[in-house]
Parts: structure tokens; sequence; C-alpha cells
């Protein structure tokens, strides 16, 4: 590896968070704006230029739908097809070549967003107009199974959270259109079953969360914690209303929820757990003691609960989670 | 491979927890579920008024009645209409009867009188604790582009579990069929 290999991939690193610029000067035994001749902080242009790129991704993929609107009932199955599908693969191509040409730069992701957000449904397109049997569920589901392993094929190979984001959202996806392929017809209770496929799905999101806080998918970990807690709490709580079991231990899995926002340095998480808390209290409440005790006093002790747990949830996030960050 | 694996086994946890999930629903697909001895006879109507309608229903109790064992036909009176249609019942339904084979899961329409040569089990469970039971699977809605996909059926059901049946003009419709008419158990069993 020459020299500027070299400097090319150890930019690479540094733009997706494998490694940070602290690390590479305390390897090299200095102070870290001084050796690299930076500043500490990341110059306010950087982020500006970011949300322009942001800014413009979202403008024309509104644009694209809208103009493809337009015309959409005069275009043939081909045309759809190209426009949907095909320019999502082209975009998706064309973020693939960015990403190896300039590195250090966010078009390649930009396009790669584009290109995501089209694929899923140009898919469903082509299948629509390849007039594919949709009597069942299946074609859909194997589509989501390979845009899936596309995208984590991309992921593997590009080393960018947006195209891991994309993998885990498709793969997602395909996992619940599988069960319901699986089941469709059959006597299951359906609510159940996505009940606790959603818990499991929740607890795949906090082990990837807790595996992406270090490494180059570092920006997703928040966006993961946040929605596995969410969906875990969320499905378990779905089970409450008529289950004493579940009223029992739904407490233990929200504690258990707020120490995994410590250890995890989540805030997100802590926000999810101190609202299911939250929550999971006003239900008791509701359900055993208001019959006893009457509304207005219940919502008294609710409202003084409610201020405690909202002090204690700031409390460890500016002692536990804040201090560490 | 032993790093490898140290550094990546939240990874495999987090991707193994949903296969072994699915895995799990997979078995409980194909692992045997009930099964039953006897064959059994359903009726259903030449016509059906779909949305929770009960007028076949109602119609095949009053014409077609199992009595010590047999299939009795009974006369109804010719002026009956049931949905007040002004269309007599006996000019507007017809009764039509399948004989489902458990061991294959699969119906084959039979004659009125090929049904009436048939003994029957009076009970709504067969010898062997098997009863049919109706279940609905209800998509609430989860997928926003799949939204309230719903579908009716009957399974043969013997304590928790259950097996879906694949019936004629009675499974996964998009509403209950309430035309189906269960005859009876049909005696003697296989064995």
């Amino acid at each position: 590896m020459n020299k500027d290999e070299l400097l090319r991939e150890l930019a690479l690193k540094i733009s997706t968070g494998e490694i940070n610029r602290e690390e590479v000067t305390r390897s090299l035994g200095g102070s870290a704006a001084a050796d690299l001749g930076e500043p500490a902080t990341p110059a306010p242009h950087i982020g500006l230029t970011k949300w322009f790129y942001w800014l413009g991704g979202i403008i024309a993929i509104v644009g694209i739908i809208l103009f493809v609107g337009q015309f959409w009932d005069d275009l043939g199955s081909a045309a759809r097809i190209i426009v949907t599908l095909g320019f999502g693969l082209i975009l998706a191509a064309t973020g693939s070549m960015l990403l190896k040409q300039k590195p250090n730069q966010m078009i390649g992701s930009i396009f790669h967003t584009l290109g995501g957000l089209l694929i899923p449904g140009g898919t469903m397109v082509l299948l629509y107009e390849l007039d594919v049997d949709l009597s069942t569920l299946w074609p859909i589901t194997i589509s989501f199974g390979l845009i899936f392993v596309f995208y984590l094929a991309l992921a593997a190979a590009h080393k960018r959270p947006i195209l891991t984001f994309f993998a885990v959202a498709n793969g997602t996806t395909f996992v619940y259109l599988l069960i319901e392929s699986l089941i469709e017809g059959r006597a299951y209770e359906h609510e159940n079953l996505y009940a606790y496929l959603t818990m499991i799905v929740g607890i795949t999101y906090l082990l990837l969360a807790q595996q992406f806080s270090r490494g180059w998918n570092k920006q997703l970990a928040g966006l993961f914690n946040f929605f596995g807690s969410a969906g875990f709490l969320a499905a378990a709580g779905s089970r409450i209303p008529d289950s004493v079991p579940w009223q029992l231990i739904y407490v233990l899995f929200v504690l258990a929820m707020l120490f995994w926002s410590i250890r995890a340095k989540s805030r997100g998480i802590l926000a999810v757990s101190t609202i299911a808390l939250l929550a999971y209290i006003g239900f008791i409440t509701q359900e055993y003691f208001v019959d006893s005790i009457g509304w207005p006093i219940a919502l008294i002790i609710l409202g003084f609960v409610f201020i405690g747990l909202g002090y204690a949830s700031i409390n460890i996030s500016k002692k536990y989670i804040q201090a560490a960050n | 491979m032993i790093s490898f694996l140290k550094r990546n086994i939240l990874l495999m946890v987090a991707f193994g927890l949903p296969v072994v999930f699915i895995a799990g629903v997979v078995l409980s697909i194909y692992l045997p579920g009930v099964s039953t001895a006897y064959d059994f006879v359903y009726a259903s109507c030449n016509k059906s008024y779909g949305y929770y309608d009960d007028v076949c229903s109602r119609y095949l109790n009053n014409a077609h009645v199992v009595e010590n064992g047999k299939l009795v036909n009974k006369p109804i009176d010719p002026t009956q209409d049931i949905n007040r249609n002004k269309i007599p019942d006996a000019n507007e339904f017809t009764a039509r009867f399948f004989r489902h084979d458990t061991a294959k899961n699969e119906s084959r329409e039979i004659t009125l009188g090929e049904t009436q040569m048939l003994n029957f089990n009076q009970l709504l469970t067969s010898p062997d604790g098997v009863t049919i039971s109706s279940h609905s699977s209800y998509n609430s809605g989860f997928f926003p582009l799949f939204d309230g996909r719903s579908s009716y059926g009957r399974s043969l059901v013997k304590g928790r579990r259950s097996t879906r049946l694949n019936l004629i003009n009675g499974v996964d419709r998009y509403y209950d069929p309430s035309d189906f008419h269960f005859v009876g158990w049909v005696l003697p069993g296989r064995n």
C-alpha cells in the first residue's frame, strides 16, 4: 500500500466513524488538533453542506415522484419499471461509484438514500407489471428478501451506515412478510404472533445498536436504541390489558430497559422507558385503584408520580448519560 | 476465528433471534396436526348472500336433519321465505353435500342419495374427540399496504391444537362462510 492509498484508507475510516482523529493522533503520540493541523471541532460549513445535500436529495425525490405521477397513467409497463426500479438501481450504482471515487464525501450516501427509497417500491411495480400472482404474499416476501440480501452485500462492501440502515429496514420488512406468508389463512392468533415478533425485533435492534456503538455504524446506534426499546415495550405493553402475569412482568421489563439506557448511554431508551412507565402506572391506577380512591385523588397522585418520574429521568440523563457522552 | 466470533457475537445473536422465531413458526406449522379416523359430511347452498348471512344455514337446518344416524329430508313450507325476498326458499336454495376425507384433507361432492346411505354420529365431536371449529385470521393492518386482509375458515380442533381444513366453497373467504352446514361424522371410521 503506497502513501496515497494509505491516506485514502485512513480518510475513509475516519469519515465512516470506524476510528476517530483522536485515536489516530494518540497512536502517533500527539494532540489531535495540533498534529492533524485541523481545529478540534468540525467547521460549521461542513454541517451546512451536509444539510444541503440532504435537503437537495429530499427535494429531488419529491420532484421525481410528482413528475412521474403526472404521466403515470400514460406510461407503459416497461417505462413504469424503468422510472421506478430502473432509476433506483441506477441511483444505487451511481452511489456505489461515488463512494469508491470520493470515499470521504457524503454524495455517495445521498445517491444511495434516493436509490434505497425507490428500489422497494420499484420492485412492487415490477411484480405488478409482470402480472405476478399476488393472491399470496410470497412474491412480495421473496422480493424483500432479495432486497435485504442486496443491501447487506452493499453494506459489507462499502461499510456505510445508510446501507446498513436499508439492509435492516428491508430485513425487518422481510421477516414480518415471511411470518405473514407462512401463517396466511391458518388458524393463528395474528395479533399475539406479531406482538411476540415485535418484541424479538426490538431486542434485535437493541443488540444491533450495542454492536454498532463501536464501529462504522456508530451513527445508527441511537436510532436502533430508540426503535428497539419502543418496539419491545409497545409490543409487551399490548399484552397487559388481558393478562395479569404480563401486568406483573411488564414493570420488570421497563426497569430493565431503564437500567439498559444507563449502560448503553442512550437517551432514546431512557425517554421510551419513562413514557412506558408513565403509561403503565396510568393503566394500573385506572384498572385497580380508581374504584377505591376515585378519579380526582387518582389524578392528583398520578400527577405527582409523573413529575417525580420526569425529574428522575432528567437526573439519570444528566448524571449517567450526558456526562458519559 | 474465535476473535471474529467474540467481536461479532452480538450481531450473530441479533440475527439469530428472528431466525429462531421463524423456525418455531415453521415447526408449529409442519408438525403433525390434529387428525381423526372419521370423515365428515357438510352441506352448502347453491347460493349465498355473503356478509354475515345465515339464510342458507337456517334453510339447511330446516330442510335436512340427522335422525337416528340417517339424513332425513324434512318437508318445508312451500311459502317459507326466510329472507323475505319474495322467492320461496324451496325455489331459491338447493343443498349441495360434500364428504371430507380427513386423511387427505380434501372434499368431494356427493349426491343427496349417497348422503342418505351414510351413517352419522349424532354429535358435533367425533368418536375420537375431534371437533370442527371456525377460525378467523385477520391482519390488523400491520403493513400499511396490505391493511385488513382477513379470512375465515374451519379447523379440526382437539384441545389447543388445530389443523386447517381445505373445504370447498368455505375457506379463505373475506367474509364468514355461514353457509357451511355440518351434517355429521361418518360411521364407521377408517380403523
